[in-house]
This record gives C-alpha cells, sequence and structure tokens, in this order.
C-alpha cells in the first residue's frame, strides 16, 4: 500500500454512490482505478492498495461500497464501461447478492434512462429487480413518469411496487397514462380487475343483518372476498347470543347468493 | 421402427447438439438419421450452460423452443406430481412423473416452464434405459399397486415422440404391470407412432383440452381440437385408454357458451365409458411467470390480462367464487347427460371441491381409487 494523489489515476469509478464518503478519509485505489472517495481535488490524497487480485479487487469494492441499490448498479455498470472495465460487472453484482443475466441487464439499461433524483427515491426505498421489471413493458419515458408518479403519491415500497405494475398493465391495455396517473391505487385496482371488482363491490351492497355489537367489514384476501368480522363478547351468554345473531346474518347470505 | 416424423417437426429446430457421452444412444443415433448434417453439432456440455442464472429471459426461452439437446438425465426419473408437495393445501391424486426431457417445441401463453425451467435449451434425456430401470425397482415393489405415471410434466408426452419414439418401449414395459397405469399427456396430434403395438389398456392417451377459441388464441403451435380429437378416437379404435383434461379454462366473456360447445362436443363423438378420466383446471400459474408473459405475449392475452390473485398454494389463481362458478358450470353440464363421466379436478383445494362439486373426492365413489394414498416414492 502507498500514499499518492488523484491526479495519478486516470479510471475513475465514480458511478455517485448515494453515500457520500467520509471527508476524513483519503480516496481509496487499487489495479490503478480510484474506486472510492471520487469528488476530491487533483491534489487530494489516494490509499492505493497496489495489485490486486480480481477476487481481492471484488471483496475491496464491496467493502467500501456494500448494499449497492439497483441504480447505484445501474451508474456503475455504465461507469465500468466507460472504463473498458465492463468485465468486472458480474463479479460485482454478485457480491452486491444480484443474479447476473439478460432480465438484471435490461433492467440496468432501462435505471440508465431515469432521472437521477427518481434514482435516489428507488434507492431510498430499496427496489428489487422483481418490482422494478414491469417499467421493461412501457417505453423509458413512460417508466419514469410512472416512477414520478409513485414519488408523488409518497408510496411506501409496497405500494409504489402495486401502482408499478397496475400502470404499466393498464398501459398495455391501451388506457391513456396521463389518466391514471394521478388515480388512487384503488381505483387502479378496479380498472385492472374489473370482474372482481364489480363482484366485491355487490358483496360490499349486500344488506345483511349484523347485530349492533360486531363490526364487519367486506375483505379480499388473496383469491377470496368475505367478510372481516371483529366483536367484543364479555360473557359466554352474550357470546352464544351474537353466535345465533350470526347464523341469521349467514342465512340471508345464503339466500342472497341462490338470488344471483 | 421405420417411422419418419413431419418434416416441418424437423424444420422447427435451428440446432441439434448431441452431448458427446450421449452419442451411441438410441435416440442420438436416430437424430443422426433425421436431421441435416449442418443442423447437429457435438458437444462436451451444455450450450449456453456457462452462465448459471435464474429465471430465462424472454428472448432465452424462445431460442431454448428452437435448440435441442440430447443429453443423459442425471438425477430421478420417477417423481410424485409437483401438487403432492402442497398436500397440505390441495387434494392429490397420486399421480407421478417420469421426466424423458424439458421444454417444449409448442407455445401456450401461460405455459408454466416459463417460470419453471432455467435451463436455456430443450433437452431429450438419452438414457430412457436408466428411467426404465428406475421403473421397474419400483414395479418390483408396488406391482399390485395402481401407481400413475406421466410423462407430460415438463415436456409434451407425444409431441416430440415421433423423434425419439419413446412411447413405443414405454408401452412395451407398462405391458408387464398391468396394475400401473402409463400416461401420455399432450396437446399434438401425434400417435401414429405407437398405434400397432394396441390394445394396451393400461396406456391411457390423454389430451389437454381447451374450447377451440382458447386454442387459437392462447395455445399457439398446437393441434387444433378436431385433429386432437380425432388422435384421441384413433387412440381408442387401436385399444389404448384415452382420457382429457380440460385444464386450464380461461376466463373470457363468451366462456359459458365455449365450454359448453367444447363439451357438447365431447359428448358427441365419445360415451363416458370410452374415457378413462375428465380432469377440470382453471387458469393458474406462479407469480414470478407474470412478467415473462407480458413481455412474451403482451397484454392482449386472456392469460396476461387475467384477473389474478395469491392463493393458498401461492399460485396465481381466479377469484375462488369465480373458479366454483366455472367448475360447477362445466361439470354440470357432463353429468347432466350422464352422471357416468369420472370428473375430477386438477391441484385444487378442500373447499373448492366441496363448493363446486359438493362432496371431497374420497366421498365420490368413482373417484375414490384415484385419491387413495400410495406409499411415498
Amino acid at each position: 500500500m502507498q500514499l499518492k494523489i488523484v491526479s495519478d489515476f486516470n479510471r475513475i469509478l465514480d458511478f455517485q454512490p448515494c453515500r457520500p464518503w467520509p471527508k476524513s478519509l483519503p480516496s481509496i485505489a487499487a489495479n490503478g482505478i480510484l474506486i472510492a472517495g471520487f469528488q476530491r481535488l487533483p491534489s487530494d490524497t489516494v490509499l492505493d492498495h497496489g495489485k490486486l487480485s480480481s477476487d481481492l479487487f471484488t471483496a475491496l469494492f464491496h467493502e467500501l461500497h456494500s448494499n449497492l441499490t439497483l441504480p447505484e448498479m445501474s451508474r456503475l455498470s455504465e461507469t465500468l464501461k466507460k472504463n473498458n472495465l465492463i468485465q468486472l460487472k458480474d463479479d460485482f453484482l454478485k457480491i452486491s447478492g444480484f443474479q447476473p443475466g439478460p432480465n438484471l441487464n435490461s433492467i440496468l439499461e432501462s435505471l440508465r434512462d431515469v432521472p437521477l433524483e427518481l434514482q435516489h427515491w428507488l434507492s431510498e426505498k430499496k427496489m428489487g429487480p422483481q418490482e422494478i421489471l414491469p417499467l421493461l413493458n412501457v417505453t423509458p419515458s413512460q417508466a419514469a413518469q410512472i416512477l414520478s408518479a409513485c414519488r408523488a403519491h409518497r408510496d411506501s415500497r409496497n405500494e409504489a411496487s402495486q401502482r408499478m405494475e397496475l400502470i404499466s398493465d393498464l398501459t398495455l391495455m391501451k388506457y391513456e397514462l396521463t389518466d391514471i396517473l394521478t388515480q388512487t391505487l384503488a381505483t387502479l385496482k378496479s380498472l385492472r380487475y374489473p370482474i372482481t371488482s364489480s363482484r366485491d363491490n355487490s358483496l360490499k351492497a349486500k344488506e345483511l343483518p349484523w347485530p349492533a355489537k360486531l363490526r364487519a367489514q367486506p375483505k379480499r384476501q388473496g383469491d377470496h372476498s368475505g367478510f372481516d368480522i371483529h366483536f367484543f363478547a364479555n360473557s359466554p351468554l352474550e357470546l352464544n347470543k351474537l353466535s345465533d345473531q350470526l347464523k341469521k346474518v349467514a342465512d340471508a347470505w345464503n339466500s342472497s347468493l341462490d338470488q344471483v | 421402427m421405420e417411422f419418419q416424423p413431419r418434416s416441418s417437426l424437423i424444420a422447427s429446430f435451428d440446432r441439434v447438439y448431441i452431448d458427446e457421452v450421449a452419442r451411441d444412444s438410441e435416440v442420438a443415433q436416430r437424430v443422426l438419421d433425421l436431421f441435416p448434417k449442418e443442423k447437429i453439432e457435438f458437444v462436451s456440455q451444455e450450450p449456453w450452460s456457462e452462465a448459471k442464472r435464474g429465471y430465462l429471459s424472454a428472448s432465452e426461452f424462445e431460442r431454448s423452443k428452437k435448440n435441442l439437446f440430447i443429453t443423459p438425465f442425471k438425477g430421478q426419473f420417477f417423481k410424485r406430481c409437483p401438487g403432492s408437495s402442497q398436500s397440505k393445501v390441495l387434494n392429490c391424486c397420486n399421480y407421478h412423473v417420469l421426466n424423458l426431457g424439458s421444454q417444449c417445441n409448442m407455445n401456450c401463453s401461460y405455459c408454466y416452464l416459463q417460470s419453471y425451467l432455467n435451463s436455456p435449451i430443450m433437452k431429450i434425456f438419452s438414457n430412457l434405459n436408466s428411467a426404465i430401470d428406475e421403473l421397474r425397482e419400483m414395479t418390483n415393489l408396488h406391482a399390485h399397486l395402481p401407481f400413475r405415471v406421466g410423462t407430460g410434466e415438463v415436456i409434451d408426452s407425444l409431441s416430440l415422440d415421433e423423434i425419439t419414439l419413446y412411447s413405443r418401449k414405454l408401452i412395451s414395459f407398462f405391458r408387464e404391470f398391468p396394475k400401473w397405469t402409463l400416461e401420455f399427456k399432450t396437446k399434438s396430434d401425434r400417435v401414429d407412432q405407437f398405434l400397432d403395438l394396441g390394445p394396451s389398456p393400461n396406456t391411457v392417451v390423454s389430451w389437454s383440452l381447451n374450447c377451440e377459441e382458447m386454442i387459437t388464441a392462447e395455445e399457439h403451435g398446437t393441434a387444433s381440437l378436431e385433429n386432437r380429437l380425432l388422435a384421441a378416437e384413433k387412440c381408442l379404435k387401436a385399444g389404448f385408454s384415452v382420457a382429457f383434461h380440460i385444464d386450464p379454462m380461461i376466463w373470457h366473456p363468451e366462456w359459458k357458451a365455449n365450454y359448453a360447445k367444447l363439451v357438447d362436443t365431447i359428448q358427441a363423438r365419445f360415451r363416458p365409458d370410452d374415457i378413462n378420466v375428465i380432469s377440470l383446471g382453471t387458469l393458474r400459474f406462479q407469480p414470478e411467470q407474470r412478467h415473462l408473459m407480458k413481455q412474451r405475449f403482451g397484454m392482449s392475452s386472456h392469460v396476461t390480462r387475467a384477473e389474478m390473485f395469491p392463493s393458498e398454494s401461492d399460485k396465481l389463481r381466479y377469484d375462488a367464487s369465480l373458479r366454483h362458478e366455472m367448475f360447477r358450470f362445466v361439470y354440470n353440464k357432463f353429468k347432466s347427460q350422464s352422471e357416468n363421466w369420472r370428473i375430477f379436478l386438477c391441484m385444487e383445494t378442500p373447499e373448492t371441491w366441496v363448493t363446486a362439486l359438493d362432496a371431497q373426492p374420497s366421498k365420490k365413489e368413482e373417484l375414490r381409487e384415484l385419491f387413495r394414498p400410495l406409499p411415498k416414492v
């Protein structure tokens, strides 16, 4: 290991990592490549690890930049390409927990076109490849609009993942993107699943003789729709009473099914 | 047997790779006879295998359908049906599978191989004799039990059989064990290569059927409904058993009329006694494959547009009440003509059995044997 200065290196892997390199630490280099501490002056100090084997180089990079997100990996891929180091990409992907392959390559390429502030938002949400896959079915400009909508709706990771897929599907189903970007998740679901939504709504519309002390909410759980029922009983007697009343609800529900 | 495959089948492959270690196998010799020399290459490792990866991309999946690899299988051929691993949530019908290859030369939009396969090439396993040795071990132990063994789990049983002629060896083997049943499952109409071996009542040649509209829209490259039924009639006439799998039923606006027409067609051409069993299933697939399906078939397909939800077995399925309605409709349509049709639901929950068909399979006399637990293998 020896100390050098930034201007000694003409290969710099500045992929704009989300976490800034601590100012108190020198830049780091190995194999003639600056791999951490990028935004420094040409005369700033660099700790150069010299010549490392490919495995050690990858491991060092991973220690300096652990838990890279997909947008970071996308920027890193681009930087590797520009520095004629693309052969390192798969090793970096693997050590960062991603599975190299054509699907991941397509995702990384599609992220390249996403504005940086949206890339940072995706990084914050720690979105994975499976969640971003639906965006491959729309154009880069549509993908950016969908991501903007997710951010504008202040979606959680789970909500954003649902919104991306629903809007991508609806776009492929010829809905106007501008008409659906502002819709709530509930509206998007009713557009994407019209038949099921109508069935669920008919359940909501059922007037069943629920006991006053009981709260019943129509609810979808996976491939089933039904009622989510909450009640409080303070004695066996009251529980028996509620159970009798529930039998009446079941009968009424059953006869409403027969009418369908 | 001198049997020439269709030239269109040979032409459908870009290239055939033969594993050096399979060079002397019967199937490799047959491939050498059938394919033009310029399409054949001997290799010492699986093509495109250098990068081990997860799911195939759309282009890799398409490519895997056009390239064939003749190689020995190194694992266990004889297995229980994947449905049995979920017997806590699904009713299990004791089906066993014998995989003699993987991937399919047809192209159904809903095909579960899209989430199952991670090999970038279609394979035919060259060591059929090892598979038969495995079978023999099992038959020696359980010759008296009614094992059902299907070869159509990860490859269509018959669409490449004109190349392999594996059906002939299997039919002959199963003859020795009349309690055991061999089932070929296909969407092709390729049966002429083994008809001369009939009668063979413990060989069930079965067809996945769908209404003509869904065959046209979703089952690309498969035989038409008419050709599948004609092939079924040929098999019956030659003394083979025949079964139908109306699976997957796919919801579309005219589903009732179209599936009613399918049932009418079956009933007009076959009697309940002709058909060993009819299984019903509705569309289902692993959640992971939905993206690949959209990339490959867009959103105009009834399959990619389908309203699917996570189910107990983790697969995506239609809403349970819609499934029950579809099952009840087709089941009642068969049973209203004759109670003697033997019908069961494939990979469904006990709840669906009770809601759609009023009883668990164990309570249905005609199905009891099918669902009786067998020794685990």
